[in-house]
Order: C-alpha cells, then structure tokens, then sequence
C-alpha cells in the first residue's frame, strides 16, 4: 500500500528507487580481551593514523566540491583525534585496565558524547555528534571495517557528514532521514553535493522495507513509499521534463539575458552560504545580488568573530571576482534571534527591532561586520545592502558608520552602498534614497507583507499575499523611475524576482537587475530572451491600472501563452 | 606551580576557536596546564576538555601551570584571554 510521509525539503532534486535501509550499526567493541598494552597500543595508533588520513581525503574532497568552509568540521574532527581527553583516555585505559583498543575507543567515547549531551549550550550540545562520528571511525579502523555503502534511495535515521559524503561519492540517488534539520551539516552538505534530501521525515522507518520503490521530492519534501504505477509515471514524467527543461536551458547558460530589442538585465543569484557560489556559477549567474549573512549568526551560542566572518566574506567575494558580490548586513531580529543576545519577546517582530534597526541597536556587531566587510573588500567586487531601511537617517547612519571603518582601515576605494526596499516607506522615497545610494534593490516578499499588511504564514489571511498585487506594481515603477532619474541602478531580489510569469512586467518597468535561486535563472533567462522591451512597456502600461493581483495574473498569464511555446 | 584567575572578555566565549587557539599557545609550552571554572578543572591542552567547561562570556577561569616554563606560559594564555583572542 502506498504510504506518504511528509518531510522537510533539505536539498532539492527528485528521485525513484528501491529504499536501502541504513541500519544503525556502530561497529562491535567485542569481548576479546586485550592482547598486552604494547600490542593493543600499537593497534590504536594505526587506526588513528588510518582515521587521519581518511580525514584528511575527505576534507579536500570536500573543500573541492563545496568550498573551504564546508570542510572545516572534518579539520575539526582532525583536531579532535589528537585531544588527550579522547586518545589520551584511551591509551590510560588500555594501559590500566588491560582493555583491547576497541573497548578502550568505545567506552571513552561513549563517557564523552554523555558528557556533550549534558551541556546547556546548544551549539556545544551539537559537538556530541562529532565525537560519536570520530569514535565511530576509530573504531570501524580497529575492526578493519571498510567504509560502508549503500546506494538507490538511502533511507536511515539519521547520518553523519561523513556518511552523506561517501553516499554522493558512490553515486546515491537520495537520502532520507528521520531525524536532522534543513541547517545542519549534514543538509548542508546534501546541498553542497547535490544529492536530492528530505530530513525530519518522520516515522519513515517503520514504513519502508528493504528494496521497496521510494519517490522522493527533495524540494517539497514529500516521500512516497510504494507508489502505484500512476504516481511512478508521474514521478519519471517530471523527472524527464526537468531533464529536458535542462537540457534546453543550458543551451541558454552562456547567452546574455536581454531581449530581442537589445534591453540587457543583469541576472544574479541569492545565496545563503559559501557553499551555493558553485550553484549560482554554474546556473550562469553574473553576480551575486544578495548574499544572506545571518547564517554566520544564528543556530549558535555566540556571534562570529570579525575573522570568521571576514573569511566567508573573503571567500564569496574571491570565487564570484571579478562577479559583484551584494552583502546584505545582518537582518536579524524578530523571527531570527541573534546568537548571543537576549532578545525578549516582541509582541509584533515584523514590525519590531530587525534588519538596520537591530543592527544600529547593536553597533558592536555592526561595526565587526562592517570592519570584516571593508577588509574583504580588496578580494573582489563587494557592494553592502541594508535591510529594513525606512528612513534616509539609517542609512546616513550606516554610511557614516562604513565610512569611519574604512578610514580605520585605511580603505579609501569607495565600497558600493545600497538599499533593500522592503518598506512602504523606502519605497515612497525611493528618489530620496537613490541619492544618497548606489542602488535599490526591492525586496518583494517583505513589501507584499507590509503593502498588503497580510503575513504569508497566517494561513487565514495568506490568500491576500500577492506580489502581483497592482498596489506593489505601482511601487515598483515608482522605485525604478527614482532610481533611473538619478542615474543609479534598480532591481528586484525577492522570490519574485525569479519568477518567469513577472519578468514582461519587469522588463516593461526597466528593472536591471533580478536576483534569485541560481535554479531560478535559465528559466528566467528564457523568459527574457522572449520579450520584447517595447511590448513589455504596453503591458506594464495595461497592467498596473488593473484592480486586483487576480487581474493583473490573467492578463500576464495571456501575455505569455501568446510569446512561448509550451515546453 | 603557578596560577591566576581571570575573567573571559570575549563575546564568543570559548567555542571551537578560541578553543582550538587556546590549546595552541598551550602545547607550545613543555608545563602541564589545568584551567578550571567553578569546581570542574580539564586539562589545558585539551579542546574538548576545555568545550566542556562551557566558558562563556564573564566566566571566571583559574589557569594553573606546572613546570619549568609555567611563568612563560601562564603569561601567554592571560595574554590571550585578556586580549580577546584577537577578536
């Protein structure tokens, strides 16, 4: 019978195969006694000098494929497998207790995962994990176990980062687990490799046996256990259009995006991490329009330090040069508590202290991203946007604040400042803002909110969210006309930006840039190449006296059914 | 045998790195090194004994050296503490 269990997409791409169970399966201690001190001492030292090497091939594996950062937890682990609380302890027990080198291995790290899961620190809380992945190896070393495999869709509770890489190595088609959240590393990872992921599917276990047929839709997170042959056809229909869809769309990747009467839009990607430069690069992104840095601040106890992040920083900017780089400063806050703050509960957080608010609030933070930012500057082509923005004095505030820091640092290259409209307010002063700026990038999802004052996850009143609604529209033309009037850029990053339906009104309108997913782009790009600028004027001129989102969908939705093909 | 108390300065506490800096400047000395906070003590050259302190931002530490180098090297690890890892 056909089961589904709903997950979280972790990373997206769609699969059909037979289920692989990961059994937990920790290798066995054994009750063999030990065989002397000099011999069992002997034998750690080569599983410790084996568990080295194979670190050391997984962290430059890894660094090639997803970047510097990603592979940090696996030098971590390296450093971890010389501490004298773990191979000291064992060699103390090994010596004193006459125990063989797997029982030493498993009952220190046994005592020490206790010991992690006990902290109150969250983010220290999680280390358990890595030293039961670095016993787990030691061990699997002291056994002679080769490294495990698994292909088809690999079903377990829950993986290490370890194990998600050697899954993508060996040419796995998905991954499903139990446990774990869209952030952690191993869904990072997933991401990094792109190897289609669904986490939290909870209960998945107690369904799936052993080589039964799995659908997976590491987007959705949707899994389907035993799916009937309808469902299956389905699955490899759209399987075989993505792969169509694809193939065409690649044929676009090295093509400009500009339309056939010579208007050219700047196509850029929104990353969230290091990691996703390579997806933006390779879905033909010419710039990064918005590199999301609350990751550096959130899921741990305490802010990054001015180094760390000068080396995220550092490392975007270097792999996307000479490529402009957009960094948009902390928008946390509200919905996104900061680490290492006690932010107390707000009665309303999106209309609270976030974006530029909170980070004038908390000039120190600011100030090291500030500093981390200008340093990095001189790697590639930065250019830093502020979030939030609803009065011209934030960002006379946040220049001065930059300006200074340069001055500091002795900088003088002028950095490229700009800002996120996101507010009623910024966009009603778009001019006003584009003189002072260099740009204005319009955050739709955010506008839509406030505009419409409708939250999307309020499902009662989510119907009434609409960025096509012609109140944003008429917005919209008024921050491009502001921008253009003072000889400054403008364009669109929120997930409307990606859109293909929205790109004739995008192109009527003049927008210059758009800023998406990288998976967002060759089909935007397509969409482009398709339009005609002066057509794209009546349009926008049709549209935006329109009464309502539903109108202008229709009549967008008309425009385009009569310019491309179906696919 | 030598040893001195000092508050933590850093914003950051000490996570992985300055865990991983702290235990660093230590095994550059030949002295054993304890740091303890509250009634727990790990061994000084140690990252996972020191994460397992759990020092955060205004914790109170007693750094403790023994050995021929102890004053080199408590002078060294107050440096780093005092000085925020460089933060």
């Amino acid at each position: 019978m056909t089961v589904r269990v709903q997950g979280i997409g972790a990373s997206p791409g769609l699969a059909v195969g037979r289920a692989a169970l990961w059994r937990e399966r920790p290798p066995e201690a054994g009750a063999r006694p030990g065989a002397g001190a000099e011999t069992e001492l002997a034998r750690l030292a080569a599983a410790v000098g084996a568990s080295q090497e194979q670190l050391r091939n997984l962290a430059a594996n890894l660094a090639a494929a997803a970047g510097e950062s990603e592979a940090r937890i696996f030098r971590v682990h390296m450093l971890l497998l010389d501490d004298p609380l773990l191979v000291g302890a064992v060699k103390a027990a090994i010596e004193r207790e006459g125990l063989s080198a797997e029982q030493a291995v498993a009952r220190v790290s046994a005592q020490l995962v206790a010991q992690f899961q006990a902290l109150q620190d969250a983010a220290l809380r999680e280390r358990a994990a890595d030293v039961e992945d670095l016993g787990r190896r030691l061990l699997a070393n002291l056994v002679g176990e080769g490294p495990r495999s698994a292909s088809g869709i690999v079903v377990a509770r829950n993986l290490t980062p370890s194990e998600v890489s050697l899954l993508a190595a060996q040419g796995a088609l998905a991954v499903v687990t139990e446990e774990g959240g869209p952030t952690g590393h191993m869904a990072i990872l997933a991401r990094a490799l792109r190897l289609p992921t669904v986490v939290g599917a909870q209960g998945v276990l107690a369904e799936v046996h052993e080589g039964d047929l799995v659908a997976v839709d590491g987007a959705s997170g949707e899994v389907i256990v035993r799916p009937d042959d309808a469902t299956v056809a389905g699955c490899q229909r759209r399987l075989a259009e993505q792969h169509a869809l694809h193939a065409r769309l690649d044929t676009l990747k090295d093509l400009p995006a500009i339309t056939p009467d010579g208007f050219r839009i700047e196509l850029a990607a929104n990353i969230a991490t290091p990691a996703e430069v390579d997806a933006a690069l390779e879905a033909g992104a010419e710039a990064v329009g918005v590199f999301r840095t609350e990751y550096l601040f959130v899921n741990r106890a305490a802010p990054p330090s001015e180094d760390e992040q000068y080396e995220a920083y550092r490392e975007v900017l270097a792999r996307m040069a000479p490529r402009r780089v957009i960094i948009r400063t902390i928008d946390l806050g509200g919905d996104k508590p900061a680490a290492g703050w006690d932010l107390p509960p707000e009665p309303n957080p999106a209309l609270g202290l976030r974006g530029i608010r909170f980070a004038l609030a908390r000039e120190s933070l600011f100030r090291s991203q500030l500093r981390a930012l200008v340093r990095a500057s001189g790697v590639g082509n930065l250019a830093v946007m502020l979030p939030m923005i609803a009065n011209l004095d934030e960002v006379r505030r946040a220049r001065a604040l930059l300006d200074a820091i340069q001055e500091e640092l002795g900088v003088p290259v002028p950095i490229m400042l700009g800002v996120m409209v996101e507010t009623p307010a910024a966009a009603l002063l778009a001019s006003e803002l584009a003189a002072e700026t260099d740009f204005l990038s319009v955050g739709t999802n955010d506008l839509t909110q406030y505009v419409l004052a409708a939250d999307r996850l309020n499902p009662a009143v989510a119907e009434l969210y609409d960025p096509f609604h012609p109140a944003l529209l008429r917005l919209l033309r008024a921050v491009s006309e502001a921008a253009r009037r003072h000889d400054k850029w403008a364009g669109v990053c929120g997930e409307m930006g990606g859109d293909p339906l929205a790109v004739p009104l995008f192109v009527g309108l003049g927008m210059q840039e758009l800023s998406m997913v990288p998976a967002a782009i060759p089909a935007v790009k397509d969409a482009i190449r398709r339009v005609r600028r002066t057509d794209a004027e009546a349009l926008v001129e049709e549209t935006l006296p329109l009464a309502s989102a539903s109108e202008v969908r229709s009549r967008l939705a008309r425009f385009a059914s009569g310019r491309m093909p179906s696919q | 045998m030598t040893s001195r108390t000092l508050k933590v300065l850093s914003t950051a506490g000490l996570h992985a790195r300055p865990a991983g800096l702290f235990i660093e400047t230590a095994n550059r000395f030949r002295s054993a090194i304890r740091v303890a906070k509250g009634d727990r003590e790990v061994n000084g050259k140690s990252v996972l004994g020191l994460m397992l302190l759990e020092i955060t931002a205004g914790s109170e530490l007693t750094i403790t050296a023994e050995g021929e180098d102890e004053e080199q090297a408590l002078e060294a690890l107050s440096a780093l503490i005092t000085g925020r890892f460089g933060e």
